[in-house]
């Protein structure tokens, strides 16, 4: 079975949903998940789906990993070893620890990773973005890889959104409404029921392993200054365990196969008792397989193994103060709507009075092209392209920018693209959805009117509409084209 | 004290490459220093304006004709640069663990005390170079470093942005800095075009640091990605926003 170590950060004891996100991506390809949960409890921990194994480090106080790389990249070398592929954020520090770590082990690192398309093609994004990549590694196991979040679509969402169109076909189809509500009505259920026996896993494990050594009920456990030894949270009895899916509950034959060989699962893995981690001594971890193969839904036992971690500070942190970065708006590179400008808004002044209520209006970010950065309209954070941030939002809305092959790299994989131009000739009228050839002031005094008009129309509402709205059948298609490894 | 500044040559990444007969051909696409690694220099020249016993070497490895490119990193203000010439050089060959071994001996053999390293590259933006040459150095590590603040002794205090906070940390040389400068600094001073004339660019080749071409990975194929949109024309705002938003 095909493993993967996942090193995620906690952020004041609570994992993002980006955190998830990535775990579902990585487990469309690993069936075997293992987490090197940093800052985060055994409660904070629970939290996270879809995990077979999570390593929960022991300290005094909070790591501060920009101090403590070099301990974290030792720490994740041994543990590399007990697993196919290693994977971080490529936008986080951890990017930086796996780097650290690989080289420890001989290894290179593929960063910007946004798909897996076999057991050795991994797709990343070259030259700024234009070029997409299929990478292999030459050398054996382990590898790491490191993925561009901001690039892939959470399969939780596409699963959602599938099934949303799925209940709108049916309800639109068929005459039989009460039989086809009856059955998303299963659906629901169903998911409801895989969270509830989720928590009643995790009551019971607390139960078992209270009388023990008292461990799970503290959720402050980590920071205890002792090596504390790794607890089991797999028992025999595992009357909680059978596998339940909302996707296959139509195949029941699939379960019971499931169950028994979880319940193989179960013998081995009290036979093999991992041992115990520490840095100073540089013993790794040992693996802790699970040899099931199972659906993505399937509720399944966390092992956990707590590491003894030494803050030793690699150096003295003088100052720190919090940048303060457009309070109120999303950050560019996480925002479902981004608006953005160009060159024509002539000055910074003009370009975020016009912009910036709009944004406040839509809960966007907003963007700017190079030459909008150039001239001092809008700081470098703001530019979106080859050279800038490279953005996948839901809709992107382009005032007064031309659409040069260099900006649009930017927001090529943006699902609806709207360009408000008022040359009819620009280049962004190609790659565009919706085009307005009217004065893009006038167009956003326009949408300020039309958003004044529906004021009861929330944020959160206005993304939900447009989610409805794009989930529609589809005016575009995707095409790749595929070309041959250049000869230079 | 000596600072390293490390560049890569890349193809200009303002650029489509073309595609030609399935073939991706940059024949036509011009080679730039990465925009990245000339605000690290233009950081570094200007830290020398306060520091003048600073001595800056700026070091790249890659194919034989980029190292007149490099002459215009000496016009920066840099005193030298070290050309490591590699010949029949392929970006999907010398990967960057490969890089990081070869910069590695350089390092050591010419004694540095502070080496500079881009957060990621523009072409494929790795980012993996730095934070394994911090490995194989055992040397101290800043990341994300966008200020340099002061050097005393061996010790630099500098400026990094993590996690939405600036922080300030005071590191003991040697050090290997991960660097996000401010790429609107980048300027090219008058005087250093005038000084040009004196400073030396030290070509080596491969051969003699004595290390054998072993790539980690292997690239299958490239795609161009290529999403069709049917554009619709509409006249209204309204019409846009019900379209859009109901």
């Amino acid at each position: 079975m095909k493993s993967a170590l996942i090193i995620l950060e906690a952020k004041n004891n609570k994992f993002s949903s980006n955190d998830q996100k990535l775990i579902n991506f990585i487990h469309k390809s690993y069936e075997n998940i293992g987490i090197l949960a940093v800052n985060s409890s055994y409660a904070c921990a629970k939290t996270l789906k879809r995990v077979n194994n999570i390593y929960l480090l022991a300290t005094k106080i909070p790591i501060n990993i920009d101090r403590n790389s070099y301990a974290c990249a030792l720490l994740v070398a041994g543990l590399i070893l007990n697993y196919d592929v290693t994977v971080a954020d490529t936008d986080s520090c951890y990017h930086n620890v796996i780097c650290r770590a690989a080289a420890a082990v001989n290894r290179y690192v593929i960063s910007n990773v946004y798909d897996i398309l076999g057991d050795n093609i991994f797709v990343r994004t070259a030259h700024a973005g234009m070029v997409n990549q299929h990478v292999g590694f030459k050398c054996n196991k382990p590898w790491l890889i490191s993925v561009k979040l901001s690039l892939i679509v959470d399969p939780d969402i596409e699963i959602k959104e599938e099934k949303q169109i799925e209940e709108k076909k049916n309800n639109d189809n068929s005459g039989s409404n009460d039989n086809l509500s009856s059955n998303v009505e299963v659906k629901e259920q169903n998911v409801d029921t895989v969270v509830s026996d989720k928590d009643v896993v995790d009551d019971k494990d607390k139960k078992v392993n209270d009388p023990k050594n008292n461990l799970n009920s503290k959720d402050n456990l980590i920071n205890e200054n002792k090596v504390v030894q790794e607890k089991e949270v797999q028992q025999k009895e595992v009357q909680h365990e059978e596998p339940i899916s909302d996707v296959t509950t139509q195949k029941p034959t699939s379960i019971s196969v499931n169950k028994e060989s979880l319940e193989v699962t179960e013998i081995k893995t009290c036979e093999n008792k991992p041992k115990e981690v520490s840095i100073d001594n540089k013993k790794e971890g040992n693996e802790v397989v699970n040899e099931v193969v199972k659906p993505i839904e399937i509720i399944q036992d966390v092992r956990y193994q707590i590491i003894n971690f030494p803050i030793k500070n690699q150096m003295k942190l003088l100052s720190y103060s919090k940048i303060e970065i457009n309070v109120g708006l999303p950050e560019l590179s996480k925002a479902d709507i981004v608006i953005a400008g160009g060159r024509s808004f002539g000055t910074e002044e003009n370009f975020m009075t016009w912009l910036k209520p709009l944004a406040l209006k839509l809960g966007a970010a907003i963007g700017a092209t190079k030459g909008a950065v150039e001239l001092g309209c809008a700081p470098i954070r703001f530019q979106i392209g080859s050279t800038g941030s490279i953005i996948t939002p839901k809709l992107y809305i382009a005032f007064g920018i031309s659409g040069s092959d260099h900006h649009m790299i930017g927001v090529k994989d943006a699902k609806t693209i709207v360009a408000v131009n008022i040359d009819k000739d620009a280049a962004i009228i190609s790659m565009a959805d919706y085009f307005i050839t009217m004065d893009m002031f006038g167009v956003i005094s326009g949408m300020m009117k039309w958003l004044d008009n529906n004021k009861t129309m929330s944020i959160d509402n206005l993304i939900q509409n447009l989610n409805k709205n794009q989930s529609k059948p589809d005016q575009s298609k995707p095409d790749e084209q595929e070309i041959k490894t250049p000869t230079n | 004290m000596k600072v390293g500044i490390t560049v890569k040559v890349i193809y200009d990444p303002e650029v489509k490459p073309m595609v030609d007969n399935g073939i991706l051909n940059y024949k036509t696409t011009k080679r730039v220093i990465d925009p990245i690694d000339e605000a690290n220099i233009a950081a570094v020249v200007k830290f020398k304006e306060t520091f003048p016993s600073i001595r800056i070497t700026v070091i790249c490895l890659s194919k034989e004709s980029d190292s007149n490119l490099l002459m215009h990193t000496l016009s920066m203000g840099v005193d030298e640069v070290v050309f490591v010439k590699i010949n029949n050089y392929d970006e999907s060959i010398v990967d960057g663990l490969t890089k990081a071994k070869v910069l590695k001996r350089l390092v050591i053999a010419e004694k540095y005390d502070l080496i500079l390293t881009g957060k990621s590259s523009s072409d494929n933006n790795s980012g993996f170079m730095g934070s394994a040459l911090t490995t194989f150095l055992g040397w101290n590590q800043l990341y994300n470093v966008y200020e340099l603040i002061d050097n005393k002794a061996d010790q630099l205090t500098a400026r990094c942005k993590l996690r939405n906070r600036i922080m300030t940390f005071v590191v003991k040389l040697p050090c290997v800095l991960i660097c996000e400068f401010d790429k609107s600094e980048i300027s090219v001073s008058t005087l250093g075009i005038i000084k040009t004339m004196d400073k030396k660019l030290d070509i080596r080749p491969i051969n003699k640091l004595d290390l054998t071409w072993c790539s980690s990975i292997s690239v299958v194929n490239y795609v161009v990605p290529n999403k069709v949109r049917k554009v619709k024309v509409i006249d209204n705002v309204d019409t846009l926003m019900t379209t859009l938003f109901s």
